[in-house]
């Protein structure tokens, strides 16, 4: 087997059993984070990586899946997994009315355009007492049962979390390879010269957020059964910038690389919380900030960029017919 | 042959700028046209206009039975008419098969009949051994032929060619001529714009000369190298009775 196949098989083995290994809570809860940033990353990425659309307003989908299915829940007993579906198309709308009225925008007034987004959400759920609590938050019963999506296991957030990670990483990879893929790619990289050759940058950047939309709010969904506890600052810009920073040090526009930031992200935030947070106030933000500006200026092409010759077979089918010759 | 483009009128103001002023012409599907002129004549202009990038002032486009002026950019591409850009815009983290990839999936819709679309593109424009090269690492010269390519991709009927030979040292421009007269042979329609005098004279059929946004000389080279108001103009005495 070539070394590649090792490395996949290795992956795969790590993902299945590596919350097994130990029961220790924050580790287990570790490894539910890992999955699930890493799947809103993935969903950013649609958008911010392959379509090159910094968005600062992820916040916005991600807080909408969770006050959808939770109202829904809390309110009418629909079950979570409904309501996530419920909060995916409510998010789509609301990425449709905002994409019509920010997708023209370039640069850095698309990202501030979702930035004030996400923010005004924000300040509707604080003051919309009556309908979301308030800054008082979403507290969900704890009733642990299939149709009410929660569990009192963190193991089975885990593999709901793994597999709404792997969905989405495939459709990542189905994505990159397809017209559509070009198309996001091609419209980044110059959006004259993608209109030139007859791309629809409008329609083709619109549909990338409106999916990205779906699965953030499907994540925000999961999260509130996670956490069974919520309040406005879901909608923070701090989280909007979480989000877009995991694929930016993983690496933008690939497949793999938001689920590589988050990995090394998450961890990090939490353990530096714990072992520096008491020392000095903000020493740990502190350090975190030092990292990541070390990250962008030392692998500006994502970790993604120095992970890749472990897994990708070289040469590719391309490169043989050169290599032939020689 | 009818009339494949037909301008009628073409009136761009920037402004205070009158960039191109009352332009009618028509081009035959299957020929090909020089369009010359001095700088600022308003040559890239009109290329613009006719390819949806500028909004016209007034007058018309017709393409093919259709009128086309003001439509969207992507659907003038999408009803036949592909243009390359005087400053290039190379899709830079692309290689140069997936940038071609980007034109043919106009037509082909699944990835592998592009590629193999886009593969027939480049070794027609003999640039088969440089399909895996990053588009930004190509040289001026190579990126200006990834522009035709691109453009060829698309499977367009006529293809607006904008300074595709500026640039290329004197060796290199028979090769691209080449190019064009196998593309042009190929039934697609060729409008360019060019400044290497001795390339306009050699490859277009019928030039038409721009000066101050005013349609100046519309005819065969011969002609129109003999025609004062293009010598005094553009040209200069050494080109006059070419």
């Amino acid at each position: 087997m070539k070394r590649s196949t090792y490395g996949w098989l290795a992956l795969a083995l790590l993902a299945l059993v590596g919350p097994l290994i130990t029961d220790n809570s924050f580790i287990r809860d570790m490894w539910v984070l890992v999955a699930m940033w890493g799947a809103v990353a993935t969903a950013w990425n649609l958008i911010g990586g392959y379509a090159g659309g910094l968005s600062l307003g992820h916040a916005a989908f991600f807080g909408i899946g969770a006050y959808t299915s939770s109202l829904l829940y809390t309110t009418f007993h629909i079950s979570p997994w409904l309501g996530a579906l419920a909060g995916g198309v409510l998010a789509m709308l609301s990425a449709l009315v905002i994409g019509l009225i920010t997708i023209r925008l370039r640069g850095p007034f698309f990202a501030l355009a979702t930035l004030a987004f996400a923010a005004i959400l924000g300040i509707a759920a604080t003051n919309l007492r009556w309908l979301t609590h308030g800054s008082e938050g979403m507290t969900i019963p704890f009733a642990p049962s299939m149709n009410n999506a929660i569990f009192a296991s963190k193991l089975d957030y885990y593999y709901i979390a793994l597999a709404l990670l792997m969905v989405f990483i495939a459709t990542t990879w189905w994505i990159a390879r397809s017209r559509f893929g070009y198309y996001l790619v091609a419209l980044r990289e110059n959006e004259d010269a993608a209109q030139a050759l007859g791309i629809d940058g409008l329609r083709v950047k619109l549909t990338a957020t409106l999916l990205s939309a779906f699965m953030t709010a499907l994540v925000g969904s999961f999260y509130a059964q996670y956490r069974l506890f919520f309040d406005p600052s879901i909608f923070a810009t701090s989280l909007s910038v979480q989000i877009a920073l995991f694929p930016i040090i993983g690496g933008l526009g690939t497949v793999w690389g938001p689920l590589i930031g988050a990995a090394i992200l998450v961890p990090l935030t939490a353990e530096l919380r714990s072992t520096l947070g008491s020392s000095v106030a903000g020493i740990d933000t502190f350090v975190y900030g030092t990292v990541l500006i070390l990250g962008i200026l030392f692998v500006p092409n994502g970790l993604v960029s120095v992970l890749r010759p472990l897994f990708v077979r070289r040469p590719r089918p391309a490169d043989q017919n050169v290599q032939a010759g020689t | 042959m009818s009339a494949l483009l037909e301008l009628h009128h073409v009136e761009k103001r920037f402004g205070g700028l009158h960039a191109v002023k009352d332009v009618s012409l028509s081009v035959r599907a299957g020929e090909i046209v020089g369009l010359i002129g001095p700088n600022g004549a308003g040559k890239t202009t009109l290329f613009s206009c006719i390819a949806g990038y500028h909004r016209l002032t007034a007058g018309s486009i017709v393409f093919d039975g259709y009128e086309i002026a003001n439509h969207p950019a992507f659907k003038i591409c999408r009803a036949g008419v592909a243009r390359t850009f005087q400053v290039v815009k190379p899709f830079a983290r692309m290689t140069v098969l997936q940038s071609v990839m980007v034109g043919t999936f106009l037509h082909h819709r699944d990835t592998p009949t592009a590629r193999q679309s886009a593969l027939a593109v480049l070794e027609r424009l003999h640039m088969t051994h440089l399909a895996d090269v990053e588009a930004h690492s190509l040289t001026l010269v190579l990126k200006k032929r990834l522009e035709v390519a691109r453009a060829l991709a698309t499977e367009p009927r006529l293809l607006l060619l904008d300074e595709v030979m500026a640039g290329l040292s004197p060796g290199e421009v028979p090769e691209i001529l080449d190019v064009i007269h196998e593309i042009n042979a190929g039934g697609v329609t060729v409008l360019f714009v060019e400044h290497i005098m001795a390339a306009v004279m050699t490859i277009a059929k019928r030039v038409v000369v721009l000066h101050h946004g005013e349609l100046l000389a519309d005819g065969t080279p011969a002609e129109v190298s003999r025609d004062p108001q293009v010598v005094s103009a553009y040209l200069g005495e050494e080109y006059a009775g070419a």
